[in-house]
């Protein structure tokens, strides 16, 4: 668990981000206290605070004085609006580029893909 | 309670008299005994937890020592205090504002060896002014200590299970432990490293850790401080004493392609995969490269930076971290 | 810092301070009477049956095993200065006490131990009179206090209380010498450990040193003089103590 190059506290949005994505967290469902995650991960508490309040200033989550902190509504939306995005400009862009360099055209890339694309829903 | 501690050390120089020390052809002679340490300079920031590392004699528990007014130092100055003004902070020697309100504990230290465990808790009953006496209890059952022991007949592990108990129950603005883990086995230290986050949390403070298990602990830490002879060679956050470095793993050419001519600070072959960890931050062309060859970036493990820093054969290129 | 954070600290500081003046008064305090009051009830045994021993055999004795009980009073009360103090001293600092407060607390106990035994030694003394006239011998006692009138058996608490603070505040002193310095040079510090002693045994006996300098300079002007040295000595002894507590640096572990 958070292997990855980056800080700690980006890993832990990541990881609350896809749980909010793939459903498991629902939207007005109350997450873990920075105290819980902390102890849980057994990670410093102050991280899991930066991370938490990152994730409050993206309105992924938002929080209830006293009660602690929740899925914001629309989260899910929002976050699968923004990785749709990113998944053009991060993911398709590059390839797309590198396509233009290597002379592929558009048509080639389309028909590639729907033949892909046939072939992985017989499969 | 106070408001969490801080404290500061301003070219501070520790040195324990003079020392029998032998020279090469065999004979012996006295000269000043090797400084513990040699002009010492940071600054602990109140409300975290901070890891201080560093080799056997590289002047950490000398320097722990120091902030609990346990000794003075031979040279420099020191002060420690709540708030986050290091010049309104103190002077920790026989200034009962400072000392009531730091606690250091370690492996077997500050108890009554020969009394009953009891006479040790009294005394911190009565000392401490935050004391939390259920906490105490609690824990020593966690830990399964017996108060109608001595602690010169407890295990090694025991003893700094009671350690760990005072320092908790003392709930002290600043709490140090130092090495207070010896001895005991994995699960113990595990809800140990469970009761200071969840007593963290709970009470804030400032925590000081020292250890030599580097890859259990670093997660623990905010900050982290690397000691070695005598000086501070680094002082800064766990973030960005991450920053300072990643893993590469994966085939063997690939891995060896994308380090390039980045300095390697420690390397592992598994068979055709290796793990290098490298200095420097990964850019974003190594990432796409890593990902199309097929390579995992992973984060730097605290441990390989801490022993290449403290290397004796790398020492000559110290990062500029002296102190902040 | 604003006029009511100082008031805070300047109350916190004070009730730590007590707090950690009254536990180390306690710790060292209370075997000095609890230990003591067994002390004195074996010593008062020994009274009881030597000379009934003796007086079966048909001798007499003329001074009673109170002298000698009184004089180990002393080692007993060094003895458990050092013991109590060598144990204490690390678990004082750890715990967040001062030299000073371990330093009063040494100070408030000694002052305890020397009541509490100087009293029992006087009660003893008196108890050993009447047995030895019950028994129809004379009773010769080394210290002429307890002869000194009606306020004898007051001078007697207080010259050997004296004698007994000043043995207890050396006892801690080689404790916190051994502490401080390691077995060499605190075996080595054992040499102006033993002079305040001998000083405290000259003290107690100054009536003697008076006796041959002329009949004016015994009686009320011995005990006068008598008392006065004693408290030099447990001054001195207390000075000693904390030119030694003063530094004392504490190991973090064993």
């Amino acid at each position: 668990m958070f292997d990855g190059p980056e800080p700690l506290y980006v890993q832990i949005g990541q990881m609350i981000r896809s749980q909010v994505l793939a459903g498991e967290l629902g939207e007005d469902e109350q997450v873990m206290s920075t105290t819980q995650f902390a102890t849980t991960f057994r990670i410093n508490p102050a991280t899991a605070a930066k991370a938490f309040s990152g994730l409050v200033d993206e309105g992924v989550l938002y929080k209830r004085r006293g009660l602690g902190m929740f899925v914001a509504p629309g989260a899910r939306a929002r976050l699968l609006e923004h990785d749709r995005q990113a998944y053009f400009d991060e993911v398709l862009a590059p390839a797309l580029a590198q396509a233009k360099v290597l002379g592929i055209t558009t048509d080639e890339i389309v028909t590639h893909i729907r033949h892909q694309h046939t072939t992985s829903e017989e499969s | 309670m106070t408001a969490p501690f801080g404290a500061r050390l301003d070219d501070v120089v520790v040195r324990f008299g003079r020392q029998r020390r032998v020279t090469s052809d065999g004979g012996t002679y006295r000269a000043d005994a090797s400084a513990a340490l040699d002009g010492a300079s940071l600054t602990i920031r109140p409300g975290t937890i901070t890891g201080v590392l560093g080799r056997n004699g590289a002047g950490k528990t000398t320097m722990l020592s120091l902030l609990a007014a346990y000794r003075r130092p031979t040279a420099g100055t020191l002060a420690v205090g709540a708030g986050d003004d290091p010049a309104a902070w103190e002077d920790p020697w026989e200034n009962p504002w400072v000392t009531s309100n730091v606690q250091l504990v370690s492996e077997g230290g500050g108890v009554q060896d020969d009394e009953k465990l009891r006479e040790t808790l009294k005394y911190y009953a009565d000392l401490r002014p935050f004391w939390d006496a259920d906490t105490a209890e609690r824990l020593l059952e966690t830990f399964e200590i017996s108060t109608r022991k001595k602690p010169n007949a407890l295990s090694r592990g025991k003893r700094s299970a009671v350690g760990a108990v005072l320092g908790l129950a003392s709930r002290a603005p600043l709490t140090i432990f130092d090495e207070v883990y010896l001895g005991m086995d994995a699960p113990t230290r595990y809800a140990f490293y469970d009761e200071i986050l969840a007593d963290y949390a709970a009470h804030p403070r400032t925590i000081l850790l020292s250890s030599h298990l580097v890859e259990e602990v670093e997660r623990l830490f905010e900050d982290v401080v690397v000691l070695d002879r005598g000086r501070v060679l680094l002082a800064e956050s766990a973030e960005e004493m991450a920053a300072r470095g990643f893993s590469l793993t994966g085939p063997t050419t690939a891995v060896e392609r994308l380090a390039g001519d980045r300095r390697i600070l420690h390397r592992q072959q598994l068979g055709g995969t290796v793990q290098v960890t490298l200095e420097g931050a990964p850019d974003d062309g190594t990432r796409a490269a890593a990902r199309e060859a097929g390579v995992e970036v992973g984060h730097l493990p605290l441990q390989d930076l801490f022993v290449r820093l403290t290397d004796p054969a790398a020492r000559a290129g110290h990062p500029d971290g002296a102190g902040r | 810092m604003t006029g009511a954070l100082l008031d805070e600290r300047v109350a916190f500081v004070r009730q730590v301070r007590r707090a950690a003046t009254a536990r180390a008064t306690r710790a060292i305090a209370e075997p000095l009477v609890v230990v003591g009051l067994g002390f004195w009830v074996v010593v008062g045994l020994a009274g009881v049956v030597v000379p009934q021993i003796v007086d079966r055999a048909g001798n007499q004795m003329d001074t009673g095993v109170l002298g000698t009980g009184g004089y180990s009073a002393r080692w007993f009360a060094f003895a458990l200065g050092l013991i109590m103090v060598a144990t204490i001293a690390p678990n004082h600092v750890a715990a967040g006490g001062t030299r000073r407060s371990l330093f009063r607390g040494s100070l408030l106990a000694a002052a305890v131990g020397g009541v509490f035994n100087g009293l029992a030694y006087a009660v003893a003394k008196l108890a050993e009179r009447s047995y030895f006239d019950a028994l129809g011998w004379t009773w010769e006692a080394p210290e002429f206090l307890v002869f000194g009138g009606r306020s004898g058996f007051t001078l007697t608490v207080v010259a050997a209380g004296l004698a007994i603070a000043a043995y207890v505040l050396v006892g801690i002193a080689v404790a916190i010498g051994y502490l401080h310095h390691g077995p060499w040079r605190g075996t080595l510090l054992l040499v102006p450990n033993a002079a305040v002693l001998a000083l405290a045994e000259v003290a107690t006996r100054t009536e003697r040193f008076l006796e041959p300098l002329g009949p004016e300079l015994t009686g009320a002007t011995a005990v006068a003089a008598t008392l006065v040295a004693t408290s030099a000595v447990v001054v001195i002894a207390a000075g000693w103590l904390r030119l030694n507590l003063r530094t004392l640096p504490i190991r973090p572990s064993r």
